[in-house]
């Protein structure tokens, strides 16, 4: 027995790795704008031919990036948060930090341009214009290089960023470019995703300067002293080829609509060494806990109000779909009529329709191109509502239909012979399963909470207005704010747990 | 003629149907259909309850042909309690105010109408007990008057002897008669006892894989009981009963399978033996029916082996005995 299940796992091990297992292997974290650009994809297999280590590339942001390289992860960072980075190499992670290649963050805004940022000399200049008409501002609030470098001019000149006209969606560049084209506002992108999303948007480039908003990427090899699992050797290698004439001429090379999306480190050099090693030792479960247990019985104001937004938006979906498909379902249930194995077959299989695809068509509907544009409602708690409620519809509808078919058979008969009118069978049938329908609402205010996709695509993440605990709770990981991530997710399971308490107390009262 | 059905057919799709089924049954009368499970007694209910429509044949209502227009009115002229009756949740007022309700009766007059059966079903003392807390007769008994209060023509009840005690029997059966003899119900039900379909109806129907045979009634006797109330006297012989508390004893019913027959007289424990002549002997499957003339005539069922064995034909003296508590009295 023993040597059967010695011989499935082998066979799982290997069905499971894409790489053989005799190639050395270098985990590198890379940033988003990096990958989406494509430069990666050609310069990792060019390493691999000349060295025969396999490249295997995370994709994150910054902030989670450095985070990786902290808890030793990854044997090589590239990342483009200049401050951070050097703090991590002050901290003693970081072995050696070398700028790689750079290119610029540019200012996009509507074309109106009303905040007339267009006139501004310097971009310090342009934030402040956009701030003193308080004019519609996005910034990506995700801790990413981006986020970073907006902070940091805001900080030159003493704004700390907040109210109405600030909105911090939490989401990446593309889905924040997205948002801004939606709400006509200014953001700070990288140069790569604009390119590649100019196409689809009503925006139009304000400001740049090369100088001013360079955006520089800088190559980190771990430090084995700190972290003993580090593939020190392997780094130094990517390191050197990264900073060799081959990969540097790529990046050179590299074009996108024949616009060059990054600029190779020849002419300018940021590099930074090892001062001293202060490594910081832990439990991370443990810390996570006490930090959430921290975050949730000091009332948290931001946790607490992200959590009524999770409610707020699912209960009212819960009671739009209950609204809806239950009648459905009772009348479905009690009536024959053709096409209803159709039927029953297509809610099945909507019971398990993804919320990525709801989110997607509702997407198509709602924005400012969409059927439903007119009405605004992208991006704000009514489009997470409307979502949700499409996702748990066909969920109540069947769990509805389930109940009335699991009553009594006796009390069919029992309406026929007292002489119950259809109308009259399906008020009867409401309260007879009632319990199970409720069991059904549980059930899909517990889709509704728990799903991410629509509340990240609808509602846009927006922090303080449609941020919900599963959107938080993927934007805080990605940030590698893990506290009030696990902190969101036992208020995730509380707000389950109270619901489900609730319907028993419920159950066993009107027994 | 309140129902008669002429060569009726029912069939489920399953499979299941009832063949050729005629009979008839008259206004304030009591019919009792007796037959195993799966015979096809509730399928025939269905039929007199309107909740179904025969498949072949007619069946005509108070002289009107059944049809799918005339259905739902003549719904309303029946009521049907289940076997096993479901009662809603909430309370016994709710339950039997429900049809009510349903029929958008007026507060008043179903305040009365409640009031009414509550004290004709004896149960106005439960009026807000949850149904939970029923005990199975009550529930037969909460059930019964849920059908009642709509003032039907017809009550129609599917084994509603099954899941109850002794003492809610002998209720329950009192009942059946007083609903026919004081107002005037027809009433229709199935059981599977056939001494209860004897003392209580005026029709008794054999039904089994759907085919349905009217049954005679046999060792049924009239009379009444003496002062101390242990013993029934039919005119001609004396039968030594037990002890009851019924008011009203006219009839005494004896299962003709609890009869003992021998040749001689027995010594037993038996209170009742008779002597009597064998006027005719038939055959069923598996068992023998023997009528015997001890002044007043009983049949007596016995297997084929005891047939044999005691040698047994017509024209012989023979004996016959029974205890006083296979007597049944109403």
């Amino acid at each position: 027995m023993q040597r059967i299940i010695r011989l499935v796992f082998a066979l799982c091990l290997t069905i499971c790795s894409s790489v053989p297992a005799e190639l050395p292997m270098l985990k590198v974290a890379i940033t988003h704008t990096t990958d989406n650009s494509g430069v990666m994809a050609l310069l990792n297999p060019v390493f691999e031919s000349h060295t025969g280590i396999k490249v295997q590339t995370v994709t994150i942001g910054s902030g989670h990036a450095l985070r990786l390289g902290r808890s030793g992860d990854v044997d090589v960072l590239l990342t483009h948060a200049p401050k951070d980075e050097i703090t991590f190499i002050d901290e003693g992670h970081g072995l050696s930090r070398h700028l790689v290649m750079y290119n610029d963050y540019i200012l996009l805004g509507p074309k109106s341009d009303p905040a007339r940022v267009k006139q501004a000399d310097s971009a310090i200049e342009g934030l402040n214009f956009i701030k003193q008409n308080q004019m519609m501002f996005v910034s990506r609030g995700d801790e990413s290089g981006t986020h970073k470098k907006e902070l940091s001019i805001w900080e030159q000149i003493n704004v700390i960023p907040a109210g109405e006209w600030y909105i911090s969606s939490g989401m990446g560049m593309g889905q924040s470019l997205l948002l801004a084209n939606e709400k006509q506002a200014y953001i700070l992108s990288d140069r790569a995703t604009w390119l590649a999303f100019h196409d689809r948007l009503d925006l139009e480039l304000i400001y740049e300067s090369p100088e001013e908003l360079r955006n520089p990427y800088h190559v980190i090899a771990i430090n084995p002293k700190t972290h003993a699992t580090a593939q020190s050797i392997l780094a130094e290698k990517y390191v050197e080829f990264l900073l060799g004439s081959i990969a540097q001429q790529i990046i050179d090379e590299y074009r996108v609509n024949a616009e060059p999306l990054f600029y190779p480190a020849k002419q300018l050099s940021d590099h930074r060494q090892l001062s001293k090693v202060d490594v910081r030792e832990g439990n991370y479960f443990f810390d996570a806990i006490v930090s959430a247990s921290k975050l949730m019985f000091d009332f948290d104001a931001e946790l607490y109000f992200v959590v009524w937004t999770s409610l707020k938006a699912s209960l009212l979906a819960v009671l739009f779909a209950s609204i809806i498909s239950i009648p459905l379902g009772i009348v479905v249930a009690l009536n024959r009529f053709r096409g209803k194995q159709f039927l029953l077959a297509c809610l099945n299989t909507l019971m398990a329709l993804p919320t990525v695809v709801v989110g997607l068509l509702l997407y198509g509907l709602l924005n400012r191109q969409g059927l439903l544009g007119d009405y605004g409602l992208l991006y704000t708690p009514s489009a997470i509502v409307l979502g949700q409620c499409v996702l748990i519809t066909p969920v109540i509808w069947n769990l509805s239909i389930v109940a009335v078919n699991g009553a009594d058979p006796r009390l069919a008969k029992t309406c026929t012979t007292l002489g119950a009118s259809f109308i009259q069978r399906c008020i009867i049938y409401l309260s007879e399963v009632r319990f199970a329908l409720i069991a059904a609402i549980v059930t899909g205010f517990g889709r509704a909470i728990g799903e991410v996709g629509i509340a990240m695509m609808l509602g846009g993440n927006i922090a303080g207005l449609s941020r919900t605990m599963t959107t938080s709770i993927a934007l805080e990981t990605s940030k590698g704010e893990f506290e009030f991530a696990l902190a969101l997710g036992f208020m995730l399971l509380l707000v389950a747990f109270v619901v489900n308490i609730m319907l028993h107390q419920f159950q066993m009262r009107s027994r | 003629m309140l129902y008669q059905l002429n060569n009726v057919g029912f069939s489920y799709d399953s499979g299941f149907s009832l063949k050729e089924i005629s009979l008839e049954i008259h206004s304030a009368s009591i019919t009792a259909f007796v037959g195993p499970n799966g015979s096809g007694k509730t399928s025939l209910l269905n039929l007199f309850a309107f909740l179904e429509t025969p498949t072949s044949g007619k069946l005509s209502y108070q002289s009107e042909l059944l049809n799918q227009n005339n259905i739902a009115i003549f719904r309303k002229t029946s009521a049907y309690v289940q076997q096993n009756p479901y009662l809603l949740h909430g309370n016994v007022l709710s339950n039997v105010e429900l049809g009510l309700k349903l029929q958008h009766i007026e507060k008043i007059e179903r305040d009365s109408r409640i009031t009414e059966v509550l004290q004709l079903m004896n149960i106005t003392s439960l009026a807000q007990r949850s149904v939970n807390a029923l005990s199975g007769g009550e529930v037969q008994k909460v059930a019964i008057a849920r059908a009642l209060v709509l003032k039907p023509q017809i009550l129609i009840l599917d084994e509603p002897f099954t899941f109850l005690d002794k003492d809610s029997i002998a209720d329950l059966e009192a009942l059946i008669v007083k609903l026919r003899d004081d107002l005037g119900k027809t009433i229709i039900f199935t059981t599977h006892n056939y001494r209860q379909a004897q003392l209580l109806s005026e029709s008794i129907y054999n039904i089994e894989n759907g085919r349905c045979n009217r049954a005679e009634f046999v060792n049924i006797f009239h009379g009444q009981v003496n002062s101390q109330a242990d013993q029934f006297d039919t005119g001609n012989i004396i039968i030594s009963v037990n002890k009851h508390i019924k008011e009203k004893i006219s009839q005494a019913v004896i299962d003709p399978a609890q009869i003992v027959i021998s040749r001689d007289k027995l010594e037993s424990s038996m209170q009742n033996n008779y002597q009597g002549v064998i006027k005719s002997i038939g055959y069923d499957s598996g068992t023998v029916t023997v009528t015997i003339d001890a002044v007043e005539e009983f049949k007596v069922v016995i297997s084929q082996n005891a047939f044999l064995g005691l040698g047994l034909d017509v024209g012989q003296q023979v004996w016959l005995g029974f205890k006083s508590s296979s007597v049944l009295l109403c």
